[in-house]
């Protein structure tokens, strides 16, 4: 017997039936009539013929039946009366629907959103082709704890040379192309790469071709090849763009291709690719430790990613001469390689593994809900069920009826999940902090399809056994006699459930607290002065090339002329330049030497952060004078070496003297520079918690020392200038006055610095939201958990409530036991909450500011939402046993 | 004489192998090979039927019978072949380990 033959046989039961009962018919009465024609041939009389025949053959009701059974056609029929008695029964009760359909959607919904996030992160990053067998090379010194960076030529070259494991290869390096579309100059962002890039990644151009060997040779022809963003946006998705010649960093390129939507690797903001060229000499041995590409490899095919990994390592101790044997040794240096989605997402990897736990922790909730309230609709029916069992319908067939009811559920749930699932990814993504939705996207394909239909059956199995199981041991003959009441679950299973919705209520309370808690925590956050006044502030960043500025006096004149033209412009109050502005999400550090104040030889010697600034920079930003005197146009090059300290580092390096008029060295330059003021410590990468530096995070009070730009080289820096108005009003200004000095340069990364202290705040954000969101998925669970579990014991306790108004009670007194049994259900779920809420967020504590882990309020306002809305989900059942009629109750007894 | 429990599958099997038969010819058939020896419950066939092609070993179509009336007709599919062989087997080896153990005399044991 083959699966195969039993399906087709289900299908035709299923699309045939009224066929198949017709030809049933005739192919029994066809064989009594041919008996009966046998036994007249034998002699019998015609008619004694006939009755005989009949007596012989038996019941032909009752052969039918069994043939049914026979061919299984019982089971879809069953399954197709239960979806026709779902349907029934469904639009009967809509708030059932609803309500089970919003939990099983919700359920579902979350966890196709994150399998969605899943698959598009790690089982199929855009645009790549098999990306299982895509690996990144990378390399490490164990000794001086780098242990992951980037590899030089040599080290590449040896992939490239294994072409028994690596399939292709290539290497990468970022470049920046400037480029005139429009009015004013863009900067478009470069990946140059080896020829082979694309084919490692599998990637086809829309449009043209990509790169060949020969293209990829020092001094070659300039090709580029497109990013399909890039080709929209300055091109106007024009086909004729393919063989234009355009300028970039003043030099002819040639467009040769466009790739497809979805590649923008290595990094999603990928403007174009051009080749890389690297000269053979790069490849020479003495290159072995200069490490400074990204390479990438895909694997021969039948090639395992271990085995790729284990061969690296061998070829990681294959010293091609004593020097590098000795540094490699002494350094622990070696070669390995990441899968690609690992080293693009990893840092994702974890956070998305707890979600994916969270959110099927969600669907079991949800699925035990369902369960419940369709419990509490079964216990109704049992009388139904006894009657039919007793009159001879199969266990199997009320199971099918039962799976057939469900299942309906189950597909509406479906249904309504992927819709939630693609508005919710919609809101996530835009939710998310900017660096990590940039280019992402989640498409709805078939891999997500699957596992929402797969989740979808999971649940209804989960959810639909329980009573289907239920349905099935009722025995007729105790439910007839009892009037069905003896099927009142066990006591153990009611306690059980009465502890899952305490659980739920407890769960809903502790997210709701935890949510409060975070949302005072980010208001307090965004409160905190960051010791200057972003208001009103507009900023941009840019970059000077180096063959057109290629002395400090050019750039100085260059900015100088800027800043003039940006300080008289109108609506402009103030404006300034400098190497780095605050939360660009950048810092940088250097030690330096105090004159007179040698450090004993092995230990660090002093250190802060330094920054190149014009005079403009502290009042554009209202950075506070505390003593001397800012920067002065005055202190330029040729003038004495100046700089101006931030109180942190006075208080660090000169606890009780006066710094004004000590000299520092260090950070910029070698001349022994006069500190000439003191000016107040900024915030300058987050508003609260340690500042990050380049090497790690940092201590918040670590000083500050500033030197001049004009005494200092200043190729790349950011504009800064203060309107008298909002922010947006100075864009145009800053753009015009850099286009009036130099009409080629583009000026990017245009940003008001109140936007830019809202962004480091987006994790946060971003935390508070998912927080939120499981928030009002755990109390909308708990609240229909509390509703099944209720409902159901009043329709178990019907006649009880029948007799005791029977006996005086008022409809009042029967509303007072119901919320009873709901509300203590309530106060253990409170005071659980309230218990493991505080114990949940003491953990966090280190990331909440300025709010108390037990925030009184927090924990107040939610136990009383939990009260309010278990108050609401225990009402609407307390109201259906309040209008019990006691007559009506006792009768049915 | 009363069939065996078990044993109607495999004679429908055998009664269709021959050639293809509607349901009242499979009642015939077994009758007549059987010589009359074998007495069927005319009821209990269909089902028999009915599993059988259900389990994909025999097949129907619709035909014309003897006396020009419209009968189904049941035959032997491959599976059916392969699934009467060994049900043959296993119906031969039990019949000689219950004929050895009948059999057997007292100074045997």
């Amino acid at each position: 017997m083959t699966f195969w033959s039993r399906l087709q046989s289900w299908t035709r039961a299923l699309l045939r039936r009224s066929r198949i009962e017709s030809e049933m018919n005739s192919e029994l009465r066809s064989h009594i009539a041919a008996y009966a024609e046998d036994l007249v041939r034998g002699g019998t009389p015609e008619k004694e013929a006939i009755r005989r025949a009949g007596i012989e053959f038996g019941s032909i009701e009752r052969v039918k039946e069994e043939c049914r059974e026979a061919r299984s056609i019982n089971f879809v029929e069953g399954l197709l009366q239960g979806l026709r008695f779902g349907l029934r029964m469904l639009r009967k009760s809509p708030g059932f629907t609803a309500v089970a359909v919003l939990t099983l959607a919700l359920g579902i919904g979350a966890n196709t959103a994150i399998f969605s996030i899943v698959n598009a992160l790690f089982l199929h990053p855009a645009g790549v082709a098999h990306p299982e067998q895509v690996v990144v090379e990378r390399a490490r010194y164990l000794k001086i704890g780098l242990n992951n960076i980037e590899v030089s030529a040599p080290d590449f070259a040896q992939v490239r040379n294994s072409t028994k494991i690596f399939a292709s290869a290539a290497l990468e390096q970022k470049g920046d192309f400037n480029y005139t579309a429009g009015d004013y100059p863009v900067d478009l962002e470069g990946a140059l790469v080896s020829w082979e890039w694309f084919d490692v990644f599998g990637a086809k151009p829309i449009l043209g071709r990509v790169f060949t060997a020969a293209e990829d040779e020092p001094n070659a022809n300039h090709e580029i090849v497109l990013s399909y963003g890039a080709w929209e946006r300055w091109f106007g998705s024009s086909p004729n763009a393919i063989g234009r010649t355009i300028q970039l960093n003043g030099q002819p390129y040639h467009i040769i291709g466009v790739m497809a939507r979805d590649f923008h690797w290595p990094r999603p903001t990928t403007d174009l690719w051009a080749p890389l060229g690297l000269p053979s000499a790069k490849y020479s041995v003495q290159n072995t430790f200069n490490e400074a590409y990204l390479a990438v490899a895909r694997l021969q095919p039948g090639i395992t990613f271990s085995e790729a990994n284990a061969y690296m390592a061998l070829l990681s101790k294959q010293y091609p001469n004593a020097r590098v044997k000795s540094f490699a040794e002494a350094s622990e240096w070696g070669m390995f390689l990441m899968p690609f989605a690992g080293y693009v997402f990893g840092d994702l990897r974890t956070p998305i593994l707890i979600l994916g736990g969270a959110v099927a922790f969600v669907l079991l909730i949800a699925c035990a809900n369902i369960a419940g309230l369709l419990l509490a609709k079964a216990a109704g029916r049992s009388k139904e069920l006894a009657v039919r069992a007793a009159l001879g319908a199969s266990r199997k067939r009320i199971v099918a009826q039962a799976l057939g009811e469900n299942s309906l559920l189950g597909i509406l749930g479906v249904l309504a999940g992927l819709l939630l699932s693609q508005l919710g990814l919609h809101e996530l993504v835009f939710a998310a902090p900017k660096d990590l939705a940039t280019g992402l996207t989640f498409p709805l394909d078939g891999f997500v399809l699957t596992f929402t239909a797969l989740v979808g059956i999971v649940a209804v199995l989960v959810f639909g056994s329980v009573p289907a199981w239920h349905m099935s041991r009722v025995n007729p003959y105790d439910a007839m006699r009892e009037a069905g009441r003896s099927s009142t679950g066990s006591r153990a299973r009611q306690n059980f459930r009465a502890w899952l919705v305490a659980g739920e209520l407890a769960l809903g309370l502790v997210f709701l607290a935890g949510t409060g808690v975070l949302l005072k925590s980010l208001a307090c956050t965004a409160n905190v002065n960051p010791g200057f006044n972003p208001h009103g502030v507009m900023t941009a960043a840019l970059s000077l090339p180096k063959r057109q500025y290629s002395t400090p006096d050019k750039q100085h004149s260059f900015f100088r002329s800027v800043l003039d033209r940006l300080k008289h412009a109108p609506g402009i109050k103030d404006a300034g330049a400098g190497d780095l502005i605050p939360f660009v999400g950048a810092n940088s550090s250097a030690s330096f030497e105090i004159q007179g104040k040698p450090s004993p030889p092995g230990t660090p010697g002093p250190h802060g952060d330094v920054r190149l600034v014009s005079p403009g920079y502290f009042t554009a930003l209202g950075i506070p004078l505390l003593k001397g005197r800012f920067f002065t146009e005055d202190d330029r090059k040729g003038s004495q070496f100046v700089a101006v300290i931030d109180d942190n580092l006075a208080r660090q390096y000169w606890p009780n003297e006066n710094p004004i008029g000590q000299k520092i060295r260090g950070g910029a330059g070698n001349d022994w520079c006069t500190i000439v003021g003191i000016v107040g410590h900024i915030r300058f990468t987050t508003l609260v918690g340690e500042e990050t530096s380049s090497v790690g995070s940092q201590s918040s009070t670590k000083g500050v020392y500033y030197y001049p730009m004009y005494q200092n080289v200043a190729s790349a820096g950011f504009l800064i200038a203060k309107s008298h108005g909002g922010a947006a009003s100075a864009e145009t200004a800053i753009r015009q006055a850099v286009r009036s000095v130099d009409p080629n340069l583009p000026v990017s990364d245009m940003m008001a610095m109140d936007a830019r202290i809202a962004e480091s705040l987006g994790p946060q954000r971003f935390a508070t939201n998912l927080l939120a969101l499981f928030a009002g998925l755990a109390i909308l669970l708990a609240a229909v958990g509390l509703y099944g579990l209720i409902s159901y014991s009043v329709t178990q306790r019907t006649n009880e409530f029948g007799i005791r108004m029977a006996l005086g009670a008022r409809p009042q007194d029967v509303l007072r036991l119901v919320l009873q049994q709901g509300g203590r259900l309530a106060m253990i779920g409170a005071c659980v909450g309230i218990v493991a809420g505080i114990i949940l967020m003491r953990a966090m504590q280190s990331v909440l500011y300025g709010v108390s882990y037990a925030d009184p309020l927090s924990f107040i306002g939610a136990a009383a939402l939990l009260a309010l809305i278990a108050l609401v989900a225990c009402y609407m059942p307390a109201r259906r046993a309040m209008r019990v009629d006691p007559i009506v109750a006792l009768r049915y007894e | 004489m009363e069939l065996l429990q078990g044993t109607l599958d495999m004679l429908i099997l055998k009664a269709v192998s021959l050639s293809p038969l509607h349901g009242y010819g499979v009642l015939l058939r077994i009758q007549q090979i059987s010589k009359d020896r074998l007495e069927i419950q005319q009821g209990s066939l269909y089902p028999a039927l009915y599993r059988l092609e259900h389990q994909g070993w025999i097949a129907s179509e619709w035909g014309e019978s003897e006396n020009k009336r419209k009968a189904k007709y049941y035959r032997l599919t491959a599976a059916g072949k392969r699934k009467l062989q060994t049900e043959t087997e296993k119906w031969n080896r039990m019949a000689d380990v219950i004929e050895g153990i009948l059999h057997t005399r007292p100074e045997e044991v």
